[in-house]
This record gives C-alpha cells, sequence and structure tokens, in this order.
C-alpha cells in the first residue's frame, strides 16, 4: 500500500515537472555559457595568445591535473586550454565590450555552470544544484583551484604567503584543491572541525582519515544512484557492526532516526570512544528506569555485562558476541 | 559465485584489452584538432616532477605510550617520510605516493592515467597500528587496507570499472573486552555514463564478504545488484530512478536476508533564483536471521524549496516523511511509526562584511512502537529540534566567527530530554602579508534531565568540554617559514563511577620551522611537546618531547 502511495506521488511529481520543462527551457542561457553558444570557430585564438599576457598563469597551468585533459588531440575548440573556461579569446581582445569569464566575478551559479560543461558525465546541472554546498551558494573554485599558485607550502613561495593547515600531520593537498580537506572544510564547518580537537574522535587530526572518506562533498552521477541498504558509511571500516543479528537493537538498527549517531558522535566527543555521554547515562537516557537501581556503581559494558550492544547473536540481552 | 568471479574478470580484460587496443581517444564530436594546439599542448606538458622527503623522529615519550598511540603511531628514528613521482609521458600521467615505508603506519598509493584519462587505475595500500588507551600491557591494534580500482572509458561518457577492497582489522582491548580480528573484502563491477543525450546510467554489483577470525561474530556474504537512471531535461530538470537488491547470506546459519530498494527523485531549477527538489525511497527488508524486532518497512518523501531572494541572501524549506513499519520481538503485530521532519535555512550578508547563516529542524514521531521490555514506557525520542547560527566577519586584516548550536531530545512519555549546546568562536588577525595569528574558542555543553524517580543522577553522566586553540604562521623571509600552534582541551565530568578518561585534560604545543638552503633543499624541524593527564587515574597520562627533522629535495 505504502509502495503505491509513493508510486502516485512519484507518477504526480513526475508529470508537474515534466510539464514545467518547457518553461525551462525557455529561460535565456546567461554567462559563461551564452559566450559559447555565440562564438564561432575563428573566436577561439588558442593558448599561446593567452600566453603573451598572462605568461606566469600559463606557466602554473601546465602543474595542473586539467592540462593533460585540456590538450587532449580531438577536443572540441570550446574545450581546448584556457578558453575552455575563460572563453573565446576574440571576445577578450576586443576593444569594445571586452568579455572573459572571470571566475571571482560571476556568481556560483555561473562557476557550476562553467565547469559542468566538461563535468557534465559526473554531475548533471540540476543535480549539482540539488547538493548542500551548491544550495548554499559554495561554488567549485570556493575549493578548487585550477591553475596552481607557485606551492604556498613550499618555504616562501613567490609570494611569500602564509600556509594555513588546521592540522599539521595532514598530507598536502593535491593541486587541484586549494588546501588539504581538514582546511578546506573548516572554512565553513567550524564547529565541526573544533571537535576533532576533543579528547575522542576519528583520526583526521593525525592524517589517517580525510573527511571524504565519510561525506560524499560532490556526489557524481553513479554515486546518486548508488542506493544505500544498510549503514553503509559506518560499517565500510566497522563491519562488525553491519548485522543484521539475531537479536538487534533498536538505535542500532536505525529505525528510530539517528542510526549510529544515537549514540556516537562522528567527529568528536569528550566522552571515550566517540560516545555523546559517559558511561551508564549513555543507556540511561533511554532506559531510564536503570538509572540507579540496575546494578549500581558499574558501567553498562566496561563490568564485562552487555558487551555485545551493537547486536547479538546469542543473547537478547546483549550480554555476549 | 564462481561465474560471477569470471564475469568480473572478464570485465576485467576488457579494459585492459580496450586500454592497449586503443590508438587514439574518442574522436570529438563536432570539431577537427587544431594542429597549432597540439604543437603548443605538447610544449606546455608538465615535467616529471619527483619529492623526496628523509626524516628522523624521535618521541621523548613517558608514561602511557597506549594512550600516546591511540590513534596512530608516529614514525621513530630514520625514516623515509615521503617520496613522490609524477611522471608525464603525452597522452599518459601518473603519480606514486609513498609515506612511510618500513614504519609501523604507512601508506602506498598510486594512479595512472592513460589516453588523456580514458583509463584510469589507481590502487593503495596502507597499514596503521595503534592500542587500547588502558596501560596495561597489551598487544597492539593493526588495520591494514589494501584496495585498488581501474576505469576505462568505452565512450567519451560511459565507461566500466572494477574495484576492490581488502580490509583487514585486529584489534586487542583491555579486559573484559574480547578481541576483533575481522577481515572484509568488497568487489564492485560497474558500468555507468551516458548512452543518449543528456541521460545517465548506471548498473552494478557489488560483493561484500566479512569474515570474524574470533568465530564469534557470523561471517556474512552481502551481494548487491544496482541498476539506475538520470535523465535531464534541458538545462532545468532532471530526475533519476533507481533500484537496488541486496541478499545478506549468513552461511552458518543457513539463512538468505533480502533487501529491496526503489529510489526515485528530481531537482527543477524553477529559475535562475529557485530550486525544487523532490526524492523518495521504498525499502522493503526480509530478515529471517533476526529473532526480535525489526523494520520490514521504511518509505520515505523529501521536498526541499531554495530561493535566492537577491542581495546575497538566500533561504531554503524541507521537509523529510519516514514511515516505517516495524514488526514487534515476537513478531506478532506491526507498528507503523511515522517521522517528521521540518528544516529551514536562511543565510545572508548583514553588510559587506558580516555574513549570517541560521537553520533549525524539528522532528516528531506520530505513532510509535510498543515496547516490550521489563518497563513498557517508550524508549525512544518522539521529539528533536536544532538550530544553529553562523556569523562571519572579515576585512583585509582580520577575520571573526561565531557559531553556536543547539540540540535537543525529548521522550516526553519518560519526561526525558538531553540538551547539547555548542559555541565556537575565533578569529585569524594577518599582521603583515607573511604573518598570521589566530584563535579559537570551543564550549561544548551537556544536559540530561528527567523526573524519573529510579534515575536522578542522569545529568552527572554528561560531562561538558572545552577545546581552546591560537597559533601563528609566519613566513620571516623569502627562506624561513615558521609556524606555532597550541591546543588546550579539557573535560568537567562529575565522574560518579569514578572511571578512566573521564576527567582529561590536553596540552598540546606545536612548533615548526623551515629553511630551504641556497642549493633548494627544504630543512625542517618541528619540536612537540605534549602533555596528557586524568585527574582520577595518574597512569593513563603521558608526556612527549617529540622531535622531528626533515629534509626535503625536489627533483
Amino acid at each position: 500500500m505504502q509502495l503505491g502511495k509513493l508510486a502516485l506521488a512519484a507518477a504526480a511529481s513526475l508529470s508537474l515537472l515534466t510539464g514545467a520543462v518547457f518553461q525551462g527551457a525557455k529561460q535565456s542561457k546567461s554567462l559563461p555559457l551564452s559566450l559559447f553558444s555565440q562564438a564561432k570557430a575563428e573566436d577561439f585564438l588558442g593558448d599561446k595568445k593567452c600566453a603573451e599576457c598572462h605568461d606566469d598563469v600559463a606557466a602554473h597551468f601546465s602543474e595542473s591535473a586539467h592540462a593533460t585533459y585540456m590538450h587532449a588531440a580531438g577536443l572540441p575548440l570550446d574545450k581546448q586550454g584556457c578558453e575552455a573556461c575563460h572563453g573565446p579569446g576574440s571576445f577578450h581582445v576586443r576593444e569594445d565590450n571586452a568579455q572573459v569569464i572571470s571566475y571571482t566575478k560571476i556568481s556560483p551559479k555561473e562557476v557550476s555552470d562553467a565547469c559542468l560543461r566538461c563535468h557534465g558525465d559526473l554531475m548533471k546541472k540540476p543535480h549539482w544544484q540539488s547538493e548542500a554546498h551548491a544550495r548554499a551558494g559554495v561554488s567549485c573554485v570556493a575549493c578548487h583551484q585550477i591553475h596552481p599558485r607557485e606551492d604556498v607550502n613550499v618555504v616562501g613561495g613567490d609570494r611569500n604567503l602564509v600556509k594555513k593547515q588546521v592540522f599539521a600531520a595532514v598530507k598536502e593537498s593535491n593541486h587541484l584543491l586549494k588546501a588539504d580537506e581538514p582546511t578546506l572544510c573548516n572554512g565553513c564547518h567550524k564547529a565541526e572541525v573544533a571537535q576533532f580537537r576533543q579528547n575522542s574522535h576519528h583520526p583526521i587530526p593525525e592524517g589517517r582519515m580525510l573527511c571524504s572518506d565519510c561525506h560524499s562533498i560532490h556526489p557524481t552521477n553513479a554515486d546518486r544512484l548508488k542506493v544505500a541498504t544498510t549503514k553503509e558509511k559506518c560499517v565500510s571500516c566497522h563491519g562488525d557492526i553491519a548485522g543484521p543479528f539475531a537479536f538487534e537493537h533498536d538505535p542500532v538498527a536505525g529505525w528510530t532516526g539517528g542510526g549510529c549517531a544515537e549514540c556516537h558522535r562522528p567527529h568528536g566527543s569528550n566522552n571515550p570512544t566517540l560516545l555523546r555521554s559517559f558511561s551508564r547515562g549513555l543507556c540511561a537516557q533511554c532506559h531510564t528506569e536503570k538509572g540507579a537501581n540496575h546494578h549500581p556503581g558499574h558501567s553498562c559494558w566496561e563490568a564485562g555485562c552487555h558487551v555485545a550492544i551493537h547486536g547479538s547473536n546469542t543473547s537478547s540481552l546483549f550480554l555476549s558476541r | 559465485m564462481k561465474r560471477k568471479r569470471e564475469f568480473a574478470t572478464g570485465l576485467l580484460f576488457l579494459a585492459i584489452a580496450t586500454v592497449f587496443g586503443q590508438e587514439t581517444p574518442p574522436p570529438a564530436d563536432n570539431s577537427k584538432p587544431d594542429t597549432k594546439q597540439d604543437e603548443q599542448a605538447a610544449k606546455a606538458a608538465p615535467e616529471p616532477k619527483a619529492n623526496v622527503v628523509l626524516g628522523w623522529s624521535g618521541w621523548g615519550l613517558s608514561g602511557n605510550e597506549n594512550k600516546f598511540r591511540q590513534y596512530a603511531t608516529a614514525p621513530k628514528g630514520l625514516f623515509l617520510k615521503e617520496l613522490t613521482f609524477a611522471p608525464t609521458l603525452n597522452r599518459h600521467d601518473a603519480y606514486l605516493d609513498i609515506q612511510s615505508p618500513w614504519q609501523d603506519d604507512y601508506r602506498l598509493g598510486g594512479t595512472i592515467r592513460l589516453n588523456n584519462g580514458s583509463t584510469y587505475i589507481k590502487a593503495s595500500d596502507y597499514r596503521n597500528r595503534f592500542f587500547d588507551v588502558d596501560p596495561s600491557v597489551l598487544q597492539g591494534s593493526e588495520r591494514h587496507v589494501s584496495e585498488g580500482m581501474i576505469r576505462q572509458k568505452i565512450t567519451r561518457d560511459f565507461g566500466v570499472s572494477f574495484q576492490e577492497r581488502f580490509d583487514r582489522q585486529e584489534q586487542h582491548f583491555a579486559a573484559p573486552l574480547d578481541p576483533l580480528n575481522q577481515r572484509t573484502r568488497i568487489w564492485t563491477v560497474a558500468a555507468d555514463g551516458g548512452l543518449w543525450k543528456d541521460g545517465f546510467v548506471n548498473l552494478s554489483y557489488s560483493d561484500w564478504r566479512y569474515w570474524d577470525r574470533t568465530q564469534a561474530i557470523s561471517d556474512t556474504d552481502t551481494q548487491s545488484w544496482t541498476a539506475g537512471a538520470m535523465q535531464q531535461l534541458g538545462d532545468t530538470l532532471s530526475f533519476h530512478g533507481g533500484y537496488t537488491q541486496s541478499l545478506i547470506k549468513l552461511p552458518a546459519a543457513g539463512q538468505t536476508n533480502k533487501v529491496e530498494l526503489w529510489t526515485f527523485g528530481g531537482t527543477w531549477l524553477l529559475n535562475n533564483d529557485t530550486t525544487i527538489i523532490g526524492e523518495g525511497r521504498s525499502e522493503k527488508l526480509t530478515l529471517p536471521t533476526v529473532d526480535d524486532a525489526y523494520d520490514r518497512a521504511r518509505d520515505s518523501l523529501r521536498g526541499r524549496i531554495v530561493h535566492n531572494f537577491g542581495s546575497g541572501w538566500s533561504g531554503q524549506f524541507g521537509y523529510d516523511r519516514l514511515a516505517l513499519e516495524r514488526v514487534n520481538t515476537d513478531h506478532t503485530f506491526v507498528d507503523t511509526p511515522k517521522l517528521h521532519t521540518f528544516d529551514v535555512q536562511f543565510g545572508g550578508r548583514l553588510s559587506p562584511s558580516v555574513r549570517i547563516t541560521a537553520s533549525g529542524s524539528r522532528m516528531t514521531m506520530q505513532g510509535g512502537a510498543g515496547m516490550e521490555t521489563d518497563d513498557p514506557r517508550a524508549l525512544y525520542w518522539r521529539n528533536r529540534w536544532s538550530g544553529e547560527v553562523k556569523l562571519d566577519a572579515s576585512n583585509d586584516l582580520m577575520n571573526g566567527y561565531l557559531v553556536f548550536g543547539i540540540h535537543e531530545d525529548r521522550n516526553d512519555v519518560r519526561d526525558v530530554h538531553v540538551r547539547n549546546q555548542n559555541l565556537t568562536f575565533g578569529a585569524s588577525f594577518q599582521a603583515k602579508p607573511e604573518l598570521e595569528f589566530y584563535f579559537e574558542s570551543s564550549y561544548d555543553l551537556w544536559s540530561g534531565v528527567t523526573s524519573d524517580p529510579n534515575n536522578p543522577n542522569l545529568n552527572q553522566y554528561f560531562p561538558d568540554g572545552t577545546t581552546f586553540t591560537v597559533g601563528s604562521n609566519w613566513t620571516i623571509d623569502s627562506k624561513t617559514y615558521a609556524t606555532a600552534n597550541y591546543t588546550l582541551f579539557n573535560t568537567s565530568n562529575d565522574n560518579p563511577l569514578g572511571l578512566p578518561g573521564g576527567n582529561v585534560r590536553g596540552n598540546f604545543f606545536t612548533g615548526s620551522i623551515h629553511y630551504k638552503t641556497p642549493a633548494g633543499f627544504e630543512l625542517g624541524l618541528t619540536f612537540s611537546p605534549w602533555q596528557y593527564s586524568d585527574r582520577l587515574y595518574q597512569g593513563m597520562g603521558y608526556n612527549t618531547g617529540l622531535v622531528q627533522l626533515t629534509a626535503k629535495a625536489r627533483f
């Protein structure tokens, strides 16, 4: 019955949305897509012309991962070299109404439009716009650098810029990111990164994990279609709690809403093993009647009693695995 | 199973054969190659680059080594800290990354991209050694992961891939907890990409196996098939749908559990300022393994509207409905709880230099589930709400921020609520382009309150904590660079049972200086006097004066 209702809702939604396509298709193209749609083959001048003025940028661009792809033989002219991102060179050099796509000046939405011209095989435009980062107005270039500057992590560098790193043990980033992952994420998610400084934490400060080990920063088309059927993120490392067990513990099984996060704080905690409460208080917040009278003076699992609290095949009270 | 392996192996061979049989990348769809640009591309090809970093490290450790090694084991003695090599050859490039080989913790990794990325091969192997924090003599724990993947594009937009991951974990804990010795292996074969205009399909099969060497947990084999498709219509609309079936087999028990999942959804860019998002999923579970309560169905619907109001202000509103069918403990009846969650978020600029974001959410449970515990009152949270405000202000010299978050869970049946408040604020000051100072302070405050007469001291088990960090980054001159950081954490815990790990304090200073010699080598010195203490258990603490010297060369 539930499935029937869902199918009906889906059909209604799709009908509504399909009807809207025609309205959407009428929208005029804004920068940067408009520049490419106006351009003719002769408007693309090639990297050499760009390097005549922007020699410093051109020198570093060869270090970018993009360089290999964007100089592939056979690519369409509008997807080669500098002009693939910045638009046709002739529009930039003309004397009246000179136009170039500058990523420090266009909106986050326009940035993603430009990037998705080539990366559409990874993400569709509406798909990206539905993601949390896009909804918050975060664009691709907030985290990615396309033509790396002189590495600021090298002593001095060419600009004497200071090196900013949240956790010293984290490996330096690859050149497509502006910094290592925790440092980048800390730009907006201060409170979450601060939790990694607490006594118990996942080993990000030690450089043994990255934010993207758990979070899909920008899930690809394929990621979106891969639907999880289990507590996938946590059990990919903690396989022992995957189950199913003969005796499931409700919060671990997930129906109460929080899953593993009912008891654990994934970033960090004041309590051992990332627990959101200390010792028997963790259990007593739900099992209130066990607070004071149930084997007082002992913790619930460290005393050797409920040692299989994530689920058991032998004990409905989780007294053994 | 053998046939599936053969199928996967066949696909792998197909991918490899395609690589070597491929003379040129897929043809362009609308233009001819530009000869001039190809010549220029050859000139612009990156030069091979290698980094080698040699190091020496001493711990200067006294006290509880297990706590010092709780998450990782730092290198010791003379070691190769890093070796990276990034060769390129015409349309091909590779990256090799070796970190701390022959040390307790190491990582080896590499990628190869052939034919301008048409073929992508990636592999890594890493090990991490660590300890339970108890200061008693314990056997060390270890995690060792080996993984690899190959992806081959068949057309410009469509490719096949195979990936495998083998994860070995052997963990030892202080008594009375039993050790854990497990293996998990997952391999996935997938074909995905665009086969028609603005469309995308994904087909995949994965096999996840779990073995418990202690024989305490059931060995498990989970086989999953996934099929999905996505279609973009114009620039403004996309929708997708997918199906996954998982068979979870427990060979020892001779049981097979089945999970089926349907998903569908769409995104509509109504105009340049408004986006509407909808998603749904329906999950059916058949779990003969489970003897007590479990969900046999989970259906969810989500909707969200996002709007830009202009002048940098935006807002979004979302609703999530989760409907469950939960079979009770003796499988005699089915509960149908429903969870409704609303969330709202607004953000924008109060002035050109001050940005604010405010968000909130509320979850309520309708219906619920019968409890068959000694105390039949509901055990779950029926109401949750949370809110967060972020303020960020910056100018050319300074950046300051403040984040305040609050979260509360309530179970009115037992008159219990747990509240967490978090305040984080900090600032950075750019004294000169080469010199920066920063600090950050964070307060994590908890309370747990119930009127249940059996639980008068619940709040004593919700300790508060603070963290504080201050530091500086300084590029002294074109050859010298220094950093300093001090981090403190402290817990405030009533700890009525007097347990270890409850009343702890950590002081961590790390200072480093790097110098670039005229010959181009980079020398580094890092000094880390760290102190960790447990106010109730002296033996839990440690002191260290970690020193690390490094020398880096680039070729």
